[in-house]
C-alpha cells in the first residue's frame, strides 16, 4: 500500500502532463470560484454556457480558417465570441428576457460551429478537445494561456471587486452613488465569457458550465459571507478536478467529465442536505 | 430653491411624464402618491440625474443633475424600490454599508457605519446577515445607508412596502426628525396615511402633476378622480388632515 502510494506520488511528480494538468487544475479551480461566484451572484449563471458555446464556435471558425493553410490561434477568435454572445444576451436583456437572449446567442453559436465544421472534415477531429476538453493532454502554451488568463482575471476582479457586488446587490442604488452600471456590467459579462474560455481546452465547452457554476451554486448553500463562498467554491472545484484526474489514471475515464460529475452531485447533494436540515 | 422642474417631459417608448413643474424648498417633508405607472419612479431618477428630461429643466442644489451627477451623488441619500435589490445576496450588515463607499474608492471607518445603524436602532446588527434580517430591518439598514453621507436631499422609493408596523414607525420618526433638522425629504408612497402628518406638502401625479401643495389641498375628490380613475373615501381626522381612506396597493 505504502510503496503503491509512493509511486503514483513519484509519477505525479515526475510526469510532465501530469504536472501541466495539475497547474490547469488550480489556475481553472480560481476561475471557476471567482467568475463562477460573480455569476451566481448576477444571477446569470445560463451566460457561462451561452459563453462556453460560443467559444467553441470560435474556436471552430479557427479550425476552418486553419484549414485553408492560415495559422490562426484558437483563443482570440474563441473569446472574442464569447464575449460577443454574452453582451448580445446581456443587451436582449435590457429589452426583454435574459434566457431567451442566452438561448438564441447559444443556438446561433453552435449552429455556425456545426456549419464550419462540416467544410473542414479533415479537422473537424480537432474540434473534440474543444468540445470535450482533456485536462491530461494540455500543452505547454495551453498552460502560459490558462495561467496568463487567470492572472488576468484575479487582477481585473479584485480591482473592481466592489463595483461588481455593489451593481449585483442594487444596480439602482449603485446608479444613484454615480457607478456607470451599464459599463460595469458588460465588463463583467465579458470577463466571465473570457475566463469561459480558458477552460475550455481542459473541460470541453459542454461541461464547463456545470465546472464553473455548481461549485459556486454550492457554496452559496453553505456559505454565510462572499469570502467563504469564493473559497468553498474554489475548494470544491479543485478537489473534483484532482479527483477527475485520479480516475483519469486509473479507469480511463476523461478527467474533465467526471469532475464536472463530481460538482453536479456536490449541488445537488447539499441542497438536498440542506432541505432536510431546515424541515 | 432645492429642486425645480420647469416643463419636464420625459418617455421611455411612450410618454411617462409630461409637462411637470414644481418646486420644492430646503427642509420640505414632500410625499409623492400616484398610482402604477405614473411616474414617480422616472420623477426621483430625474431629480437625481440618472435619467436625462426630454424636454424642460431640471435643477438640483442650482445644477443640471444629468450633467453633474458626481456632484448630486455627494448632497442626495437614496433607497431604491426593495424589489430591485437582490436581498438573497450573502452579505454582512458592514458590506450592505461599506460597499458603496468602497466601489468609489472611498474609505469609511466603522464609527461612521454604526453611528448610522444607531440613527435607525440596530446599532448591535454590524456582522449580521442582511439576508437573515426581517424586511423592516432590512428597510431600516438601507436607509442607514442612504444616511452615511449626510445628505442633504433625501430620496426614498416606497421606503414601507414589506415592513413591519414597528419598523414602518421607527422609519416615520426618523424622517420627520430629519426634515426637521432641515434634510429634504422626498418619498415615494402608496399609502399616506403613515406620513400625512408629517410632510408639509403633497404631490399627486399620474404623467402630469395632478395637484402640488399642502395635504388637505391636494385631497379633494377631484384630484383623487384624476389621479386613480376613482374616487376613494375621505376622512378629516381629529387633528384636520384629510385622510384617503385606504392606500392603494402596490403592482
Amino acid at each position: 500500500m505504502k510503496r503503491d502510494i509512493h509511486t503514483l506520488f513519484t509519477v505525479i511528480i515526475m510526469d510532465e502532463l501530469l504536472i501541466r494538468s495539475l497547474i490547469a487544475s488550480f489556475c481553472i479551480a480560481l476561475n471557476a470560484s471567482v467568475a463562477g461566484t460573480l455569476t451566481v451572484f448576477r444571477k446569470a449563471s445560463f451566460l457561462i454556457a451561452g459563453a462556453a458555446h460560443s467559444a467553441f464556435a470560435g474556436a471552430a471558425v479557427a479550425i476552418f480558417v486553419t484549414s485553408f493553410g492560415f495559422s490562426i490561434h484558437y483563443f482570440p477568435l474563441a473569446v472574442a465570441f464569447a464575449i460577443l454572445a454574452a453582451i448580445l444576451a446581456t443587451l436582449s436583456a435590457r429589452f426583454g428576457d435574459i434566457n431567451t437572449g442566452i438561448a438564441v446567442s447559444f443556438a446561433l453559436s453552435m449552429s455556425l460551429a456545426v456549419i464550419v465544421l462540416s467544410r473542414t472534415r479533415e479537422y473537424a477531429a480537432k474540434a473534440w478537445q474543444f468540445m470535450f476538453g482533456d485536462l491530461l493532454l494540455l500543452t505547454v502554451n495551453d498552460i502560459v494561456i490558462i495561467t496568463v488568463f487567470t492572472s488576468i482575471l484575479l487582477l481585473i476582479a479584485s480591482f473592481f471587486y466592489y463595483k461588481f457586488l455593489f451593481i449585483s446587490f442594487d444596480p439602482d442604488g449603485a446608479e444613484a452613488m454615480g457607478i456607470s452600471v451599464k459599463r460595469i456590467d458588460l465588463l463583467l459579462i465579458a470577463l466571465i465569457s473570457s475566463s469561459v474560455v480558458s477552460a475550455m481546452k481542459a473541460v470541453g465547452a459542454i461541461l464547463i458550465f456545470a465546472l464553473f457554476v455548481a461549485p459556486a451554486a454550492s457554496a452559496k448553500e453553505i456559505g454565510k459571507k462572499t469570502n467563504e463562498i469564493l473559497l468553498i467554491s474554489f475548494i470544491i472545484a479543485f478537489l473534483s478536478l484532482i479527483a477527475g484526474i485520479l480516475i483519469s489514471l486509473t479507469y480511463l475515464i476523461p478527467a474533465g467529465a467526471f469532475a464536472a460529475f463530481i460538482t453536479s452531485l456536490c449541488y445537488f447533494g447539499i441542497t438536498f442536505l440542506k432541505n432536510i436540515s431546515q424541515r | 430653491m432645492m429642486i425645480t422642474a420647469e416643463n419636464v417631459h420625459f418617455s421611455y417608448k411612450e410618454k411617462v411624464l409630461e409637462n411637470v413643474n414644481f418646486k420644492i424648498d430646503e427642509g420640505e417633508f414632500v410625499a409623492i402618491l400616484g398610482p402604477n405607472g405614473a411616474g414617480k419612479t422616472t420623477l426621483l431618477k430625474l431629480i437625481m440625474g440618472l435619467l436625462r428630461p426630454d424636454e424642460g429643466v431640471i435643477r438640483v442644489f442650482g445644477y443640471d443633475p444629468a450633467r453633474n451627477r458626481e456632484k448630486i451623488a455627494k448632497l442626495v441619500g437614496y433607497l431604491p424600490q426593495r424589489e430591485v435589490i437582490s436581498l438573497d445576496l450573502p452579505l454582512t450588515v458592514r458590506q450592505v454599508l461599506s460597499i458603496p463607499f468602497k466601489a468609489k474608492g472611498i474609505k469609511i471607518n466603522e464609527e461612521k457605519l454604526i453611528e448610522a445603524l444607531s440613527e435607525v436602532n440596530l446599532q448591535n446588527k454590524l456582522d449580521s446577515l442582511f439576508s437573515k434580517l426581517s424586511g423592516g430591518q432590512q428597510q431600516r439598514i438601507l436607509l442607514a445607508r442612504a444616511l452615511i453621507g449626510k445628505p442633504k436631499l433625501l430620496l426614498l422609493d416606497e421606503p414601507f412596502n414589506g415592513v413591519d408596523v414597528p419598523s414602518q414607525e421607527k422609519i416615520v420618526d426618523l424622517l420627520n426628525e430629519l426634515a426637521k433638522k432641515g434634510t429634504t425629504v422626498i418619498v415615494v408612497v402608496h399609502n399616506i396615511n403613515l406620513i400625512l402628518h408629517h410632510v408639509t406638502k403633497v404631490m399627486l401625479l399620474n404623467r402630469r402633476i395632478i395637484a402640488f401643495g399642502e395635504p388637505n389641498d391636494v385631497f379633494t375628490e377631484e384630484n383623487i378622480v384624476k389621479a386613480y380613475g376613482s374616487s376613494i373615501p375621505l376622512v378629516i381626522c381629529e387633528e384636520g388632515y384629510t385622510h384617503p381612506l385606504y392606500g392603494d396597493h402596490h403592482g
